[in-house]
């Protein structure tokens, strides 16, 4: 057995995309690179220099003019380094290497979970400094320190802060929520990727033995309840989804309008994390294991609505 | 140091077959991607395990063959790299297959230094933590299999088999001392079967009449190594069944799998035995269900029978499930049902799901009860989950008949004593009719552990059996 290895021609994987980007293709001289913005969303572009200069990189990036853009190569740590025009990098490393380009003439100073960075924008994102940190969007936060009296500044994933303002800026990232199990993925792959595809937010929920989903901010039907949005919360059994759910829990304890009182059968409450929930007993009488997922109780859970308020 | 143990589905290994020892004697190559098992460590020697798993068999598209012929293949590597994204896309393994067709079931320094190559090509494309499969099939039916876990040297499988309507084993066995414990054995079915079964792992899910009869069967018949499973203590009223309790076990309430485990050790004939006291789902026990080549589902626990339904298929370990029904006539004269049964549940065969033993209802309660039990007690009092059936009957002869018939279908699954065919996937014994029987299933076209190919041999994937918990 005799294996013919290019590891040239291996790392470039999508010819297709090469051609889009409006390269010739010569497979022994290609080099394909990653062009990101200041959002961290990244293109692949095609470059035939094994070791180009960031001259060569904002080519192919057609960044013109060149001078009122800065280029920066995104290193295996994370960090960010400013490659100027006549400076060099070489392509001939493992993986596929990835570039930042920003429209700028001068870059500014940041401090992130204790390394320094360059950024070549005025302006930087919430979400954009969760990326560079390598940390989940969902799961963590990240905060502005703030020095002397106050409490660090929160940055929501769309807020924007202005580098340009004197100093240098310290952000740190955490986790937002110490539940015991987070990142313990409790839903089977198909139903996680329905909720997904929904847009639904939800919290998986693996404590003491018990599993759960929290499906927050449920969209209620108009005008009929108290409240707007509701947090529905449904146990899940171990063996789910061949075994069934059972009921769903509120958060907060729904009421009908006008009558102002509480639906049929929806009066007790489960004490979930401390807090009551409102029981809605509505049992399923059929459960299809193999057909029946979250779906499923999605329905269920929109059913009982609409008929507790009509 | 981890020990490498390899499964195949056995179509896959008939397909393997099929694309690369060709007729016209050209040596070629295939693809397979594996799903991996990692076990911390197992009851019986305390080791790590890395248990690969056949998942998907992928032949090397004709554009990227180069030249061949009986002595050697070229093919470049193309896609290869779009194997090696799938691997770490979807958490698998990547492997390559090649045969000699006429050659010695080992593999040459040329596979060493090109293997090498390709370990390298992983690493650079999938990071540290890549490792590559390679099988060695040859023309006489031998099977040959390693894993490089880096590029410094590669681990042989230890144990490789496959699985489909037999249990075949493709590592040579140990040789056995001439034991007499077993000689009479042997006269009956070789020396093979005893070899194999002192090197296989087995497992019993719950202790009761039948698991108990099931783990002295199996201690008697030369099995290496077993793990009990249950959460019971001994009674007075399973005195009946129980084989090895004593009254003085229920008194002391003694729990079943250390009853069955010191009938085992006093037996002195060999066998390793490992209690583990608990329900059958603890996360503790998982690291023991999958280490086992085989298990024995003997508990009437809806809920764990639903998790060993989803552990055959994932982990490509046969799981022998096995059920007694006694139900006397109303008017107290004969019987309306007296039947034992045994499924065999692996890829290809229909699961509990599908035939309807499992209610899924009821695991669920058990999972309440287990979980939450003021809160089953509340919604017991409020009509809605069932209360505990009375007391079910139980007769000794039957709980032992029916695990008989399920070690003797471990036996079929060695041997085929009974025919080459291998398995039937589910026997039941009408005791009071004298009637074997073999029923059918009609699997739902979408479910989604016996229809669809999408768990077989996936293995370890988070949530662990892609179930809640």
């Amino acid at each position: 057995m005799k294996i013919m290895t290019d590891v040239r021609n291996a790392t470039f994987e999508d010819v297709q995309e090469a051609a889009l980007a409006g390269c010739s293709i010569h497979q022994h001289d290609l080099h394909e690179v990653l062009i990101g913005n200041e959002k961290l969303e990244f293109h692949s572009a095609v470059i035939d220099d094994p070791v180009p200069t960031g001259a060569q990189i904002l080519e192919v990036a057609h960044a013109r003019p060149a001078d009122e853009h800065l280029v920066f190569q995104v290193l295996n740590s994370g960090l960010l380094e400013e490659l100027r025009p006549d400076e060099t990098t070489d392509l001939r490393t493992k993986g596929v290497e990835k570039f930042l380009v920003f429209r700028n003439d001068r870059s500014f100073r940041f401090e992130l979970d204790g390394r320094m960075f360059e950024w070549g924008g005025n302006l930087i994102s919430g979400l954009t400094l969760k990326k560079l940190a390598g940390v989940d969007p969902k799961d963590y936060g990240v905060w502005l320190e703030v020095r002397g009296a106050g409490e660090d500044r929160p940055i929501a994933d769309k807020d924007l802060v202005d580098l340009s303002a004197p100093g240098t800026e310290r952000f740190f990232t955490g986790i937002v929520q110490t539940t015991e199990g987070l990142g313990t993925p409790v839903l089977p792959a198909k139903c996680r990727r329905y909720l997904t595809d929904r847009g639904m937010k939800f919290e998986e929920v693996g404590e003491g033995g018990q599993h759960a989903v929290i499906l927050r901010g449920f969209a209620l039907p108009i005008g009929r309840f108290d409240a707007g949005t509701a947090d529905i919360l449904i146990y899940l059994p171990g063996g789910y989804p061949d075994n069934p759910p059972d009921m769903f829990y509120c958060q907060p304890w729904l009421k009908l309008v006008p009558a102002n009182r509480y639906p049929r059968a929806a009066d007790q409450p489960l004490v979930f994390r401390g807090q009551p929930w409102q029981r809605w007993s509505r049992h399923n009488t059929t459960w299809r294991p193999g057909v029946d997922g979250i779906w499923t109780m999605v329905k269920r859970v929109e059913n009982a609505l609409l008929e507790a308020a009509s | 140091m981890t020990c490498i143990d390899l499964t195949f589905q056995e179509n896959h290994l008939q397909t393997l077959r099929g694309l690369v020892l060709r007729e016209d004697g050209v040596e070629a190559a295939a693809y397979i991607l594996c799903g991996e098992s990692r076990i911390e460590s197992d009851p019986w020697e305390r080791r790590a395990r890395r248990r690969l798993s056949s998942y998907e068999v992928v032949p090397i598209p004709p554009e990227d063959a180069v030249s061949a012929s009986d002595r050697h293949i070229t093919w470049n590597t193309a896609s290869f790299v779009r194997l090696l994204k799938r691997a770490k896309e979807e958490g698998l393994v990547a492997g390559i297959v090649h045969a000699h067709p006429g050659g010695p079931p080992r593999f040459s320094d040329q596979d060493d230094r090109n293997e090498r190559e390709l370990v390298r090509l992983a690493l650079n494309r999938n990071g540290d933590g890549a490792s590559l499969v390679s099988v060695l099939l040859t023309g006489a039916g031998e099977v040959r299999a390693r894993l490089w876990p880096d590029l410094h040297a590669p681990l042989d499988a230890e144990s490789i088999r496959a699985i489909g309507q037999k249990l075949a084993f493709y590592d040579p066995a140990l040789p056995m001392r001439g034991d007499d414990v077993f000689a009479r054995q042997a006269l009956a079915f070789g020396p093979e079967l005893n070899a194999r079964l002192k090197g296989m792992r087995i497992g019993i899910v719950g202790c009761g009449g039948t698991g108990s009869a099931t783990a002295l069967l199996l201690a008697r018949l030369g099995a290496g190594q077993l793990v009990l499973f249950d959460d019971d203590i001994v009674e007075t009223t399973n005195l009946n069944r129980l084989h090895g309790a004593r009254r003085a076990d229920a008194d002391s309430m003694r729990p079943k799998v250390d009853v069955v485990a010191r009938e085992i050790a006093e037996m002195g004939i060999g066998t390793r035995v490992v209690p583990m006291r608990g329900w059958i789902g603890n996360p503790a026990f998982r690291d023991a269900l999958k280490s086992c080549d085989v298990i024995f589902g003997c508990t009437d626990d809806h809920d764990g029978r639903l998790l060993l339904n989803r552990m055959a298929y994932f982990y490509l370990i046969p799981v022998l499930d096995m059920g007694l029904a006694i139900e006397p006539q109303p008017g107290g004269e004969g019987m309306r049902e007296l039947s034992g049964r045994v499924t065999v549940l692996t890829p290809g065969a229909p699961c509990l799901l599908c035939r309807h033993i499992v209610d899924p209802v009821a695991a669920r309660d058990e999972d309440l009860k287990r979980h939450n039990p003021e809160e089953h007690e509340r919604r017991k009092r409020e009509a809605y989950v069932r209360g505990a059936g009375n007391p079910a009957p139980a007769v000794v002869t039957f709980t032992t008949a029916t695990a008989c018939l399920a070690v003797d279908e471990l036996i079929q699954g060695l041997t085929g004593f009974r025919g080459p065919e291998g398995w039937v996937w589910q026997r039941t014994r009408r005791f009071d009719l004298m009637q074997d029987r073999r029923p059918g299933a009609i699997q739902e076209p979408c479910c989604p552990i016996c229809s669809e190919t999408g768990y077989w041999g996936r293995a370890d994937v988070q949530p662990f059996l892609d179930r809640a918990g």
